[in-house]
């Protein structure tokens, strides 16, 4: 291996090492979570495979382009129980941090509400998991 | 499965009507889809008489003032019967919807466990079981436990278990 390849090498391991990206984690017992997104102003993020997350799985990394790195967002995804589904949107707003690979997390403690039933207000920005 | 009564009739479409409109900001009515084509009943209705257990006469169901019903020995909700029709004799209407309980009106849904005991307490087709636990009267509580089968049907948004009569003393008169 010559010392170009070796600089090529690491110079790539570094690259991959800033990219900001985003893992959906369904940790709901019970209940699966299908059509998951974050929203960040205007643009929606989702993982390209848009499978629907059992209890205990995770998306596959999302890639957050640049003006939305370290931008926060609500979650929004349809929560399916029993053959039966709700559309909900998270009140608190989860920060996609730079340069790193960020889990969102969603659990039964998670605060949410139906954009039909109610209308979440200007919630402040909260940890990736709160 | 029950015939409605134009009565009820008139409920269930007033129910449809309002279904979404999003103005009670407590209520998860017309919220819940089904993902299957699967009913998902997140309401029941029924026309409840009092007797009197002294008499045998029928009571005045306008005294009637709040329910307490379970669906399959699961909690369903407390409800507030409402303002009654004094032409519509003996009979007061009940409607029990998920997310008008009294219990959800003093605690809305806002965390993903509540509404996902939401989900799973909408009724799937198939036979059921309905108690109603308690009723109110004059601002006393009494447990007739009536047991009421009935069946939900295969698009069915609505179930009506028909009518229930509560036999009560009903002696005091009103408070």
């Amino acid at each position: 291996m010559t010392s170009k390849s070796v600089v090529l090498g690491l110079l790539a391991l570094a690259l991959a090492g800033c990219k900001t990206e985003i893992v959906f984690e369904n940790q709901i017992p019970g209940a699966s979570v299908d059509n998951v997104r974050w929203e960040s102003g205007s643009t929606s993020f989702s993982s390209e495979s848009g499978d629907r997350l059992e209890p205990g799985q995770s998306s596959e990394a999302v890639s957050i382009s640049g003006p939305h790195e370290g931008e926060t967002g609500r979650i929004h995804f349809e929560l399916i129980v029993e053959g039966r589904k709700v559309a909900l949107v998270t009140e608190d707003r989860f920060t996609a941090h730079t340069n790193e690979t960020t889990t969102f997390t969603l659990t039964p403690e998670t605060v949410a509400t139906n954009p039909l039933a109610d209308s979440p207000s200007e919630g402040t920005p909260s940890p990736a998991d709160p | 499965m029950h015939e409605m009564p134009r009565r009820v009739l008139g409920a269930a479409l007033a129910i449809a009507l309002t279904a979404g409109c999003g103005e009670d900001q407590t209520s998860a009515q017309g919220v819940v889809e089904s993902v299957d084509g699967r009913s998902a009943v997140d309401t029941l209705i029924a026309l409840v008489s009092l007797r009197d257990s002294a008499t045998g006469s029928a009571g005045d169901a306008t005294r009637l003032e709040r329910v307490r019903w379970r669906v399959d020995d699961r909690a369903w909700g407390t409800f507030d019967v409402g303002e009654q029709d004094p032409n519509a004799g003996s009979e007061a209407l009940v409607i029990a919807e998920l997310g008008r309980e009294i219990e959800r009106t003093e605690d809305p849904l806002d965390t993903i466990a509540e509404w996902r005991s939401l989900l799973d307490a909408h009724l799937a087709p198939g036979g059921h079981v309905a108690e109603l636990e308690a009723v109110w009267i004059d601002g006393q509580m009494l447990e007739p436990h009536r047991f009421i089968p009935f069946d939900i049907e295969q698009g069915d948004a609505t179930a009506y278990l028909g009518g229930v009569e509560v036999e009560v003393s009903l002696g005091g008169g009103r408070k």
